[in-house]
């Protein structure tokens, strides 16, 4: 199962064709919460995966933060992690955004929901500032025994020594780089007809790189609590690294 | 059925129906709209979820620190308004908050929520727990109060029990009230396993010991040879709701705010339950008689009630003679304005109007059944509506809560207080004598001979300051 937690509701779309999913908190605006039901609010997609969509609030206005507890405790409620037809659930994913702004963002690493966290990041200065950050959360909570970290995805941008620059930054904060998933026209080809990379294209090299992804994570035994770093060694990091030319 | 106050919002229509001229329901009840949210217009008179669960279920438990998470009004307007008594006061004397402001809703409020959890601990050791009820600022945040209870529990030692009562949750406090007994079943009933025997023991569910009510049943069912081992929740401790689970049967008082608990031991424990009324001469009789079915101890119960009858029949028959004929308006938060209508046939009074806050199908159901035709039932009334129904109904007597009484008082209607009761306690036979003074002191009162007269211009004065005296006036 898939649980977007982004308010943009875009976890989901490609394993689902390109359709837009009927998010959960856009079911609980229409009609009472006792009325829904995982039906309504949960599809079935690209390799027999269960795509729920949180969604929120349009950019602006109300609290996408209490949305995403909201429809979390809504899917509990309805006995999403239980599974469907018999059929058990054998992953969950949250798909959170990299800007943990609030503690309802957070819900799906606290309060036993998760069990492993991992972060994509790419080598770029943003993109790790906010791996960095989502550490510095990861570790205040690590005495209360929520999930813990399993690496970064390096999901590469074609920066000059990426995988280097990300390998040394995961080392530092006291976890592995997981995967370097190389940028591939693939990707975007998969996108244009609405598909996944691994349905698009399934003997690509792509495909393969995403097949050793998974393979990764589900022989990971490496969980951390992460040592996030100051600003300036992040700053002395990329320009270590960052050598242009 | 539309009120004339209403004409600006007809949804409220079908929150009124008149028993005789409706089309019944499957249930046997009259379509009354219940349980739902509150039309816009309609100045409520509703709770919300925190108020229901701390203030009616959690609120009662006497040695425990009662502990708002939220900003300082939360907790100072949860306070007090609830004479939900015990042998001790520690309940009603302290209310604690966590006292939420600006900075710890930026910054999160889970640390103060901790450091207020060892402070209070600390400061009041003769506590035995501590009830945590969530408002809607942190709910908002994020906090995950219920790790850091579990955190804190590990601190002081004793059990720290968080209730995501967040206000905002439900339509009515109908929802905390299910959210207190989900939350003490989870966290504290079964946590002990004590010895002895328990085979002749019950608990009596939903009922929150308004002005000591207990005191006038808990004796009749001892005479029974039954024993109470947890009132849920009224003059109880914490140590006995984590015993609860021993108890031979469940005798529910409120069904609205506690079946909820019973369902659940059933479920876990099997512990079969009775729905029961403790309040009237007939619905008391009924209680024990059911009890007692239940134990084999049937003769005793006869026993018991007939003692007891004997004993009040004089002052009931007096009252009776006092009362015959008045017709009624009961507006109750839920259940007891089913609970009533027999007890006041019982002193020759009939209902002619009945209304709930927050309510659900079976309360109206079970309203229906215990009315007479031409009865008006109405769901979550305000203010204007109450006004309304007691110009063109004139009952004789409008019981309902203290925020209502003085409607009543302005529209010369006398007037009981029957949520925390005008001198009480109101439930079992005794209680029975007091709602009947009570009811008396209200319907007979001389001040209503006096109100019917207009104060202008003055009765009898004849223009000349100085010869009218106000008692020539009248």
């Amino acid at each position: 199962m898939i649980v977007g937690c982004d308010p943009k509701a875009d976890s989901t779309r490609l394993l689902l064709g390109g359709q837009r999913q009927r998010t959960v908190l856009d079911k609980l605006r229409e009609v009472k919460p006792e009325e829904v039901s995982l039906d309504m609010v949960m599809a079935t997609g690209f390799g027999n995966i269960r795509c729920v969509e949180s969604g929120g609030p349009e950019p602006g206005v109300g609290c996408a933060g209490r949305g995403v507890i909201t429809s979390i405790q809504t899917l509990e409620s309805l006995g999403a992690y239980n599974g469907v037809n018999g059929q058990k659930v054998e992953y969950v994913f949250y798909d959170v955004l990299g800007d943990v702004v609030c503690g309802g963002f957070a819900m799906p690493i606290r309060e036993g929901y998760a069990e492993e966290i991992y972060i994509v990041a790419s080598g770029e200065y943003m993109a790790l500032y906010a791996a960095n950050n989502i550490s510095k959360g990861i570790k205040k909570f690590a005495t209360r025994g929520y999930a813990r970290l399993g690496g970064i995805i390096c999901n590469s941008r074609m920066v000059e020594n990426e995988r280097e620059l990300v390998e040394e930054f995961a080392r530092r904060i006291n976890t592995q780089m997981i995967h370097f998933v190389p940028r591939s026209k693939d990707v975007q080809r998969a996108e244009i007809n609405k598909q996944t990379v691994v349905e698009h294209n399934p003997t690509s090299d792509q495909a393969t790189e995403y097949r050793q992804l998974a393979k990764k994570i589900q022989e990971n035994d490496m969980f951390t609590v992460p040592t996030p770093i100051t600003q300036d060694e992040l700053e002395d990091l990329m320009r270590d690294y960052g050598i242009i030319d | 059925m539309l009120l004339k106050c209403n004409k600006t919002i007809p949804e409220r229509a079908k929150h009124f129906v008149v028993k005789g001229s409706c089309t019944p329901t499957p249930g046997g009840g009259c379509p009354v709209a219940s349980n739902v949210q509150t039309t816009p217009g309609d100045m409520t008179e509703r709770g919300c979820t925190y108020a229901g669960c701390r203030g009616v279920v959690g609120g009662p438990v006497k040695d425990v620190i009662q502990l708002t998470h939220g900003p300082i009004g939360c907790s100072f307007y949860s306070w007090g308004y609830r004479p939900h008594l015990a042998d001790s006061d520690f309940h009603i004397k302290y209310s604690f908050t966590t006292d939420l402001e600006e900075s710890n809703i930026v910054f999160g409020g889970e640390q103060k929520l901790l450091q207020s959890i060892i402070e209070a601990a600390e400061e009041f050791p003769e506590a035995k727990g501590v009830f945590v009820y969530n408002t809607c600022a942190p709910a908002l945040i994020g906090d995950d109060g219920k790790d850091i209870a579990k955190i804190a529990q590990e601190k002081i030692g004793k059990p720290v029990v968080f209730f995501r009562c967040e206000g905002f949750a439900g339509v009515s406090q109908s929802l905390g009230h299910h959210v207190g007994n989900e939350t003490i079943f989870k966290e504290l009933v079964g946590s002990v396993e004590p010895e002895g025997d328990f085979s002749r023991s019950i608990n009596i569910v939903g009922d929150y010991n308004i002005k000591h009510d207990i005191r006038t049943f808990e004796p009749l069912f001892e005479a029974l040879g039954v024993r109470i081992i947890t009132r849920f929740t009224g003059n109880v401790s914490v140590d006995e709701i984590k015993i609860m689970h021993k108890a031979a049967l469940n005798v529910i008082h409120c069904a609205r705010s506690a079946t909820y608990i019973a369902d659940m031991m059933k479920d876990k424990y099997g512990t079969p339950y009775i729905h029961v009324t403790l309040w009237g001469i007939k619905h008391m009789s009924d209680a024990l008689r059911a009890t007692a079915q239940f134990f084999g101890l049937e003769d005793r119960a006869e026993q018991v009630i007939e003692a007891q009858v004997a004993k009040i029949m004089p002052q009931i028959n007096h009252y009776r003679s006092r009362l015959a004929g008045k017709k009624v308006f009961i507006y109750q938060g839920g259940p007891r304005a089913w609970h009533w209508p027999q007890l006041l046939r019982e002193l020759g009074m009939d209902v002619i109007a009945a209304a709930t806050t927050f309510g659900h199908e079976e309360d109206y159901d079970k309203i229906y059944e215990n009315v007479g035709d031409g009865t008006l039932i109405f769901d979550n009334p305000n203010a204007l509506e109450i006004e309304e129904v007691l110009t063109t109904y004139q009952p004789d007597l409008f019981i309902s809560g203290n925020k209502e009484r003085y409607i009543a008082y302005k529209m010369g209607t006398p007037f009981v207080n029957g949520h925390t009761y005008d001198t009480g306690p109101y439930a079992g036979f005794s209680g029975m004598v007091n709602f009947a003074r009570d009811i008396d002191r209200a319907i007979n009162a001389p001040v209503w001979k006096l109100v019917q007269k207009k104060a202008r211009p003055v009765p009898g004065w004849n223009g000349n300051r100085n010869e009218t005296s106000m008692a020539e006036a009248f």
